[in-house]
Formats: structure tokens, C-alpha cells, sequence
């Protein structure tokens, strides 16, 4: 398929109703001439780095100018270790996104060959009014609304997700690569549901499904008020926590703080200050009652997730998008 | 795996009581002895001892069928605990034959249990559909059983086991790889005679159903689920299932140490009661022989009045004077079962043994107990998509760590 050209961009923004508008100049090789020339001050101007890891594997970092992009700090939260990421050569970048290293835009993700590449998307876009690009060409520059980017994305069936890419994350054993998920797998997958334990294995060092695991039952236990111990140095190892994804202790966790609010309600309607006294035997009272059918509900709930979950996963590997 | 019962004519009458995986019988068409079994098979009395020590590992009450001696054998279940002090996991097998698309009570009963288990230890679990045993055995097509199969992993989810921890697969599907390498390990140990003797096959039983019982080991060890724990040897599995299946796993612990393997610790069930008592026999053919999982709170009213078995008194005044006799009273074992308050069916024991009680009292109990228990299953089922079963069903890794 041949390369995309400025027009088709042009007329694909058109057509999705994405409002842009136009600024042709010669020929530009960076982004302060493209600047000047446009004159419009520099708010929202971005740069897109092509960045490629040792194992091939593709990245489209498009951000505003202003944000400052760490490459070692990127690569360790890409789980991709401490040297991983390298600008991709020109020849890459015309191989994969079809035009010249001065234009690259996310424009560019039009193209059939860009179909593996990564594209991390600069949270800062979100706080400019409208953000300028080269639609694939270096002669011209559209400025867009960040919705309007969505937009553009979402036409081409990408999920817009952004990052906050100036976020020092310290990655470590406690802190597992947050950004791990961005990776690009591997293009000759099979749908075969038999074969995604090969790619699971394969990906294991880009997806470290364990730790990612562990980071979710960190960023979700709730600690429970207790009245003997103190607060806890580490989420992870308070006896009281609830684990969300234990449907045991979550029930029970919902059930007693219902039965508690009930109680004060009540007690609060009827002056009954003794109500409290008889908290702990209505808990266990509704406890025996309610758990087996609560319990019953939200492991259904959690196997109806992991099935959705579980497909949506298939289906984003999918080789026809 | 559950015991349907499949009569076979042995020509006389049975001197002993006969217990096989597809036999089950009273000794003269009576009850059956338990402590005899347990020494006829050579496995242990689950005492209260053990059930202690599992809810203090545990840090809950025991569930009802271990507290009231349903799950009353055990081949090595103290083994499995005293690794789990030391904090060694295990993995669950156990497993359905799928003859039949309704599923009644008694086979919900080890899968009740497997999903305690699984809740209370964090282990992950793997469930065995044997749809070519059924295919073999009840001659049914390849597809029909593949589809029962299905049908019956439904009705195996609604049972609540959490699909971050089980792997369902049916024999159809999944034997080869990996499962088939330690099929024909475990078959190369075991001589033609043996399964003669342990099975009862004859001369005239086709080559299918000798070549079978490896199948129905191979899940015991973890090397046959790569996909779930990679190369390792060593994790040791527990078995819930009826006692009528012990032959196959008695097979199967002999084999294992020769392969470098633990020997699976096994933990046995009586049987489930059918409705009309000792003297019947539940069967697919006949519906009013045992409660489904698919029976309306009509349905239910309708059997329990009319064919359970009771224990109660012709008439009321006798009943009143010499109480009923909970032997054989059916509406009392089914309530043993799946009652869960320990007063209340102490209370009706005594209550109705002495008399106090009547039959109909203890029947309209039972009644709003199992119509609770068939409406939450429904309810359950209808949430199972096919895709959920397909999830369960695919091969992935689980979370083997709690």
C-alpha cells in the first residue's frame, strides 16, 4: 500500500469532523523554524521521537515540546531495562511510518506498516488548547483540539492513552515497569488460544504478570480501621488489608461496613446509643445470612471480568484491527 | 467421577457389598458398611483431629460436609496439611463423567467441597471432564459427549470456583503434549491383569475401556499441566472425590513413586442418598430418584413429599411414642448434607427422633433448604456465557500463588 499522504490526512480529519487548522511554509527541518514560521508563539508545538528497543520492536513518543523526555528513564519504565531505547535510524522511520524523520506525526499510524508500533501519548497534550503536527509533510503544519487528536485515533482504531511521561518512576522490585503494558508484541501471533502460552512465555519479561498482580492488590487494599495496631509501614504485609481480588474477604468487608452504617443510621434515628453494643452480633447475624448468595454474586462478577478481560486481550492481538 | 451407579450382573447375590467405579451396592441389597470399605480399600478414618487441624490452618469453621463426617477417608490428607504448614502449596483434582446433561445434588456434592477447599487453601484446582470414559462407556457419539461435557462445565462454574485458580479441560480436548507423555508413563506400570483385578475388565470389555484408567491418573501429577506448573515435579495434589473412585487413585499412588512423583493424598465422600432410600437407586432414567439442579420449588415440593424415603411412624401416636428412626429417614441425611447451622439439624435429630418432630415438619424444612440452594445455583448458571467456558477452558497460566 503506498504511503499516506498530507491530503489523505487532510481529509481524513475532515471527514471525522475533526476541526484543524492550516499553516503551509517552506520546507522545515525543526521544530523553532517551524515555529517561526507559522507565528503563532510556541504553545503546543510537539516533538515525535521514533524510538526503537534491541528487540526491533517500535515506539512513537509524540509530545509537546516543552515536556522533557528522559530516553533511560522511559526504557526502565518500558521494563525495557537501562540502555533499551535508541532513536530509531532514518531508515526506519521511513520503512515504518512512511515519511521523513523531520514530519513524523502520529498521522503517520495511517500507514499499514506502522501497524506494530507503540505510541505513547504525552499527558501534557491535554493542557494546551490545540496542539501542532506535520501532517506528513515538512511544507505545512495543522494544529488540532486534543480532542480532535482522540479523535483522529480513534479513527483508526487506536486507543488514545497518555502518559505522564516526565514522572521519574524509580523502577525496582517494589515498583515493577508501570509503562510495561505499552509494549508491542509480537506480529505473527497466532489467534489460537492454544498458542498464547508461547507468547505469555515469550512476553514474560515484558509483561511481568506476577508483579503487575502484586502492584494491584498494592494500589487497591483498603486498609481497615483497626483498633489496636497502628498504621502499617507497607500496605502489602497489614493483617487487616482487604485484598480485592479475594472475594472471601471483600464480601465480608462490604457486608460489615453495611451492617455498621445501617446500625448508625438507626441508631442515629432512634437515639439508641446501645444499638452499637449489639453491632458485632447483627454482623455476624447478617454475615451467615447474606455470604454464601454475596459471595456466589461477586465471584461470578470477577469470572465475568477475567472471561471480557481475558477475550479483549485475544482480541487486541488480533491481526486484522 | 461421580458414582453412577452402573449395575452389572455378577450372577449371584451379593455376598459382599461391591464398590467400584461403576458399581455400587449393599451388602444383600442393603446398606453399605463404610468402616468395612475403609479396610477393604486401606484408607484412613478422617477424624476430628485432622478437622481440627484444618480449621486452625485455616482460620475458619470447617464446611458442614467435613465437620459431619461426609467427607469421612482420606489417603495421605495429613500429608497434604503438614506441607501447607511449611508452606507448601498443593493443587486440587477432581473431576465429572459427563453421562447426562442434568446434574442433581449428589454431584454437586465434591464440587461443593473442591471450592471450599479452594477458597480456604488458595490452591489452584483442575477439573477433568472424562467425556471419552462416558463415550466408552454409556456408547454415546464423540460429539454428543464432548457437548454434555460443556453442558456439565456450566453447571461445574456455577458452583462458584474462581477462574483466576481452575483449569477445566475434557479429555477430548486437551490429552496429548504433555498429559499424554505421563499417560503412557503411568500405563507402562501397570499390567493387564492389575486392571483386571482393580476394574473388573473381562476378556469381551473393548481395548478403549483398558487403555482408560491412565487418563483418569494422569492429572495427579503437575508435569501433565505445563501450561499452569511448568516442569515442576514436586507440588503435591489432593483429591476430593466419592469413595467409589479410590481404585483408579490406588492405581495411580502406586505408579507415582516409580515416576518420581508424590503420590496424590486423596479425600473421600459417602455417597449421596437417593430419595427413596437404601433400596433405590438413583438413576438418569428415573427422575423422581434424586433432586436436579433444574427442578422448580414445585418440583421440589412435589418429591420431598412425595418420595423421600421417611424414617417417621405410620401413624402419629406412633411417632409420638417411639420417634423416628434417622437411619434411614432420608429428609434427615439430605439435611445432614446441606443444612448449614450445626444447632438447628442437632435440634431436629433430636427433636424428631424423639418424636416431637413430624416427618412433614422436617420435609417442609428440607424443602426451603434445597429450593434456596437450586434457585442460587440457577441463578448462578444463567450467568455463565460461553465464553466464560471457553475461558475456563483455555490453556493459560493460573495463579499459583494464592
Amino acid at each position: 500500500m503506498a504511503s499516506i499522504t498530507a491530503d489523505e490526512v487532510l481529509s481524513l480529519l475532515t471527514e471525522r469532523g475533526v476541526a484543524f487548522k492550516r499553516y503551509e511554509h517552506p520546507p522545515v527541518s525543526t521544530v523553532e523554524e517551524q515555529v517561526e514560521y507559522c507565528n503563532v508563539g510556541g504553545k503546543g508545538f510537539s516533538k515525535n521521537l521514533l524510538l526503537k528497543d534491541k528487540k526491533g520492536r517500535i515506539y512513537l513518543i509524540s509530545a509537546l515540546t516543552t515536556t522533557t523526555i528522559d530516553l533511560k528513564i522511559l526504557s526502565q519504565r518500558l521494563g525495557l531495562g537501562k540502555g533499551g531505547l535508541r532513536f530509531a535510524p532514518d531508515e526506519v522511520v521511513q520503512a515504518v511510518l512512511q515519511v521523513s524523520s523531520r514530519c513524523v506525526a502520529p498521522f503517520a499510524l495511517m500507514n499499514e506498516s506502522s501497524r506494530q508500533v507503540a505510541l505513547l501519548l504525552d499527558k501534557n497534550f491535554q493542557t494546551v488548547p490545540h496542539i501542532f503536527f506535520h501532517p506528513l509533510t515538512s511544507n505545512m503544519t495543522i494544529s488540532i483540539e486534543p480532542s480532535g487528536l482522540d479523535a483522529f485515533l480513534q479513527s483508526i482504531k487506536r486507543t488514545p492513552s497518555y502518559v505522564d511521561l516526565e514522572a521519574v518512576v524509580a523502577v525496582g522490585k517494589d515498583q515493577p515497569p508501570d509503562l510495561a503494558a505499552h509494549v508491542p508484541v509480537d506480529a505473527h501471533l497466532a489467534n489460537d488460544p492454544k498458542d498464547i502460552s508461547e507468547v505469555l512465555k515469550s512476553n514474560s519479561e515484558q509483561l511481568p504478570v506476577k508483579k503487575a498482580e502484586a502492584t494491584l492488590k498494592g494500589n487497591l487494599t483498603m486498609g481497615l480501621q483497626s483498633k489496636d495496631k497502628a498504621g502499617a509501614k507497607n500496605s502489602y504485609t497489614t493483617i487487616n488489608e482487604v485484598n480485592i481480588a479475594d472475594v472471601q474477604s471483600l464480601v465480608s468487608n462490604m457486608l460489615r461496613k453495611t451492617v455498621s452504617a445501617v446500625i448508625s443510621e438507626i441508631s442515629v434515628n432512634t437515639k439508641g446509643e446501645h444499638l452499637n453494643d449489639i453491632e458485632s452480633d447483627v454482623a455476624r447475624a447478617v454475615s451467615r445470612r447474606l455470604s454464601p448468595e454475596f459471595e456466589g454474586l461477586v465471584v461470578m462478577f470477577k469470572n465475568t471480568a477475567y472471561t471480557q478481560g481475558f477475550f479483549a486481550g485475544i482480541g487486541s492481538k488480533s491481526l486484522d484491527r | 467421577m461421580s458414582g453412577d451407579a452402573d449395575r452389572r450382573e455378577n450372577g449371584a447375590d451379593n455376598e459382599e457389598q461391591i464398590i467400584t467405579p461403576w458399581e455400587v451396592s449393599g451388602k444383600d441389597g442393603g446398606k453399605i458398611d463404610y468402616d468395612k470399605l475403609i479396610d477393604q480399600f486401606g484408607c484412613q478414618k478422617l477424624d476430628s483431629s485432622l478437622v481440627d487441624r484444618v480449621e486452625k490452618l485455616t482460620g475458619v469453621p470447617a464446611h458442614p460436609f467435613l465437620r459431619r463426617g461426609v467427607f469421612f477417608a482420606h489417603r495421605e490428607f495429613d500429608k497434604i496439611l503438614e506441607a501447607y504448614e511449611k508452606g507448601e502449596k498443593f493443587y486440587l483434582y477432581t473431576g465429572r463423567g459427563p453421562s447426562s446433561e442434568a446434574l442433581h445434588l449428589g454431584h454437586l456434592v465434591p464440587f461443593m467441597f473442591t471450592k471450599y477447599l479452594q477458597d480456604v487453601f488458595q490452591v489452584p484446582l483442575v477439573i477433568q471432564l472424562t467425556d471419552d470414559e462416558k463415550c466408552m462407556w454409556k456408547n454415546l457419539t464423540v460429539e454428543e459427549s464432548q457437548r454434555l461435557a460443556r453442558e456439565n462445565a456450566k453447571d461445574i462454574i456455577a458452583c462458584g470456583f474462581d477462574i483466576t485458580k481452575t483449569f477445566i479441560f475434557s479429555d477430548f480436548n486437551y490429552v496429548g503434549g504433555a498429559f499424554y507423555q505421563n499417560m503412557v508413563r503411568i500405563a507402562k506400570c501397570v499390567t493387564l491383569n492389575q486392571v483386571r483385578g482393580i476394574f473388573g475388565f473381562v476378556g469381551e470389555d473393548h481395548i478403549g475401556k483398558v487403555s482408560f484408567p491412565p487418563v483418569q491418573a494422569a492429572p495427579s501429577f503437575p508435569t501433565s499441566f505445563p501450561h499452569i506448573f511448568g516442569k515442576r515435579k514436586d507440588t503435591r495434589c489432593l483429591i476430593p472425590c466419592a469413595i467409589d473412585q479410590d481404585p483408579y487413585f490406588r492405581m495411580t499412588r502406586d505408579v507415582a513413586p516409580r515416576l518420581g512423583y508424590h503420590k496424590p493424598a486423596l479425600i473421600e465422600s459417602l455417597f449421596f442418598p437417593a430419595l427413596q432410600g437404601e433400596s433405590g437407586k438413583m438413576s438418569a432414567s428415573d427422575p423422581n430418584s434424586a433432586i436436579y439442579v433444574t427442578d422448580s420449588a414445585k418440583d421440589i415440593k412435589n418429591k420431598i413429599m412425595k418420595y423421600a424415603f421417611s424414617g417417621g411412624r405410620d401413624t402419629v401416636e406412633n411417632h409420638r411414642k417411639y420417634g423416628a428412626n434417622l437411619e434411614v429417614d432420608v429428609p434427615v441425611k439430605y439435611l445432614s448434607f446441606f443444612l448449614e447451622n450445626d444447632a438447628e439439624l442437632a435440634n431436629i435429630k433430636q427433636e424428631y427422633g424423639a418424636g416431637r418432630m413430624l416427618t412433614g415438619e422436617v420435609k417442609k424444612r428440607l424443602i426451603d433448604v434445597l429450593s434456596s440452594m437450586v434457585e442460587r445455583h440457577r441463578k448462578a448458571r444463567a450467568a455463565v456465557t460461553e465464553e466464560m467456558v471457553d475461558a475456563f477452558m483455555a490453556i493459560r497460566p493460573l495463579n499459583i500463588l494464592g
